[in-house]
This record gives C-alpha cells, sequence and structure tokens, in this order.
C-alpha cells in the first residue's frame, strides 16, 4: 500500500498526506488523461502487472487505483 | 531493436521507398505487413519476395485503415515498427495567374493531398498504437517527411501535410514514450525516385541539384539505411532526420 501511495504522490506531484485522502480525478491538478498513462506505467513497471483496459478506465479516484492494483496483487 | 526481431506494418509498400524497405527489411529477417491502394504491385513485390504478407488498403480511409490493422495484429500478434511511407506529390501554386477561370489552388487537390499525406498517417498511427499499448509492444513510429516540410515553393498541400506528419512526430514521441514507443521523422530531399521525376519537370530537379552541396540527388538505398538505423538505435525519439545532401530551401 506504501508503494501505491507513494506512486501516486510522485505522479501527481502531491505530498504524502495528500495522497493518502480518497481524492478524485476532478480534485487533483495534474490528474488528467497524460499523467493517467504515467500513473499506469508507473504501477505496472513497480508491481509488474498486466492492468486490463477496464480496470485503468475506472481507476478515477485513489481508492479505486488501490483496490485495483490490491486485486492484481493479491 | 534488431531488425530481425522486428513486426514491421509499411504503408505505401509497393513502390519506391516503401518497397525498397520491404524487401530490405524481409531480408534481414524481420516480418512484414506491406500495405498498398494497388493490388498489381503488392502481387508484384510477393513474387519478388514470397516471405512478405501483403493487403490492399486505402489508408486514407479511416474504415479500411481500422480492418487492416485489426487483421495484421491478429495475424502476426503484435508489431514492434509501423512505417507511414505512403503519399502523394502534388504541385500547385496558391495562385496560377495563366489558369482560367479559376486561377486559384484547387480545393479538390488540397484535400486529396491531405487525406493521403496527412490524415493516413493520422488513421493509421491512432489504430497501431492503440493496440501497441495494448499488448504491451515497445516500438516506433516512423513517418516518411519530406524537405518540402520547411515550405517550398509551388507546393502548399505537400508542404502543409509534411510539416503535420512532422509536428504529429513530435507530439506521439511526448505521448508514447512512456510506454517505450519512440516517434521518428525521416525528411529525404529530392531523390532519385520514379515519384520525383512523375512530379517535378526535369528543368526543376536540375535546378535542385545545382543547389544541393553534393551536387546530386539522394538513393532510395540512402533513405532505406537512415530508416533502418532510427529503427535500430533505442534512444532517437521525437526527431526529424535530414537525407538530403545538405540542401536546405
Amino acid at each position: 500500500m506504501e508503494k501505491i501511495n507513494d506512486i501516486i504522490s510522485k505522479t501527481f506531484k502531491l505530498s504524502a498526506e495528500e495522497s493518502l485522502k480518497n481524492l478524485g480525478m476532478n480534485q487533483v491538478a495534474k490528474w488528467d488523461s497524460i499523467t493517467h498513462m504515467d500513473l499506469i506505467v508507473n504501477i505496472e513497471n513497480e508491481f509488474n502487472i498486466q492492468l486490463s483496459g477496464d480496470d485503468i478506465a475506472e481507476m478515477i479516484t485513489f481508492d479505486a487505483i488501490r483496490e485495483t492494483v490490491k486485486k492484481y496483487i493479491s | 531493436m534488431d531488425i530481425r526481431d522486428a513486426r514491421i506494418i509499411i504503408t505505401g509498400a509497393g513502390s519506391g521507398f516503401g518497397k525498397a524497405m520491404a524487401l530490405q527489411f524481409a531480408k534481414q529477417g524481420a516480418k512484414i505487413a506491406a500495405i498498398d491502394i494497388n493490388p498489381d504491385v503488392l502481387e508484384i513485390i510477393k513474387t519478388e519476395c514470397p516471405g512478405i504478407q501483403t493487403w490492399v488498403c486505402d489508408v486514407a480511409d479511416n474504415a479500411q485503415v481500422e480492418m487492416t490493422v485489426n487483421e495484421i495484429f491478429s495475424k502476426f500478434n503484435g508489431l514492434e515498427v509501423l512505417i507511414n511511407n505512403a503519399g502523394i506529390m502534388r504541385n500547385a501554386p496558391l495562385v496560377n495567374i495563366m489558369s482560367r477561370p479559376d486561377s486559384r489552388h484547387s480545393i479538390e487537390l488540397w484535400n486529396r493531398v491531405i487525406e493521403v499525406n496527412q490524415n493516413s498517417v493520422f488513421f493509421m498511427t491512432r489504430s497501431v498504437a492503440d493496440k501497441m499499448i495494448k499488448n504491451r509492444n515497445k516500438g516506433i513510429i516512423l513517418n516518411i517527411s519530406s524537405i518540402s516540410a520547411r515550405g517550398n515553393i509551388g507546393q502548399t498541400a505537400y508542404a502543409a501535410s509534411k510539416a503535420a506528419v512532422e509536428a504529429m512526430t513530435k507530439v506521439w514521441a511526448k505521448e508514447l514514450g512512456r510506454f517505450g514507443i519512440r516517434s521518428v521523422a525521416i525528411a529525404p530531399g529530392f531523390m532519385d525516385t520514379a515519384g520525383a521525376h512523375d512530379a517535378l519537370e526535369e528543368k526543376m530537379l536540375s535546378q535542385w541539384i545545382d543547389k544541393t552541396p553534393l551536387r546530386r540527388t539522394g538513393t532510395i538505398e540512402e533513405v532505406v539505411k537512415t530508416v533502418l538505423f532510427a529503427i535500430e538505435n533505442d534512444f532517437i525519439n521525437a526527431e526529424v532526420i535530414n537525407v538530403n545532401g545538405g540542401l536546405t530551401i
């Protein structure tokens, strides 16, 4: 979980505290379709997983990101 | 990337640069999907190199592009290289004072050049890149531009289409780099191809040769070597590589 929060924090240039919240795409200034691609690549590289297209499209809140990644690594 | 391991789509593969690349890279071991609008030239290329697989497709028609790219991906099970080579060269001044009754650049000609040279690159790349990302294929989008992208007299449509190709190349390099997909353009100068001889008057071609520091046209092989270099050097990205003998326009 710490790793996911760290990726969220680094990708969206947020503090560690902010990355723990459940913010959505509309609430994070640097979260757009381009940084979303960075997020996916960073997660896949870190956890050595391949996210499905549907999961990628649904990862639009921090909680959704955490839940989805957990599903792949558990 | 080693050319021997590459699965490659080449558009406009039936003649000129496209055909030369298809034959050369197939000879080196690459798996080639050759696309052309003309079935006759594809038959010839298959006779010359039976290992090359061919698809008849008008790359200016998005429906045909989607169908063809789908077929190639299911047959090849992925892809590393897309070479957007298909194109046409048409010349016309913006205003031709000798042309009556309408002296203005033809809109039909403008639209056709933009469709074939610019829209086709967009159609092909959006379809191929989407599938490469989904398949997690790393590789390169290679676009054939032209020295005319800098603005050549008498080539409003052609120059605009090639400048657009160079701009798209740079955008895609920035967008797709994170997925390990590079984007590079090759901009040949005046080359000794049938297309150049068809499109340019011999007098004009000879004037361009005089202005070229090397005092000659380039060869198809020189462009093919540059494309190979761009494919095999995995750190080249977002570049327009000029192959023009030092000519500036």
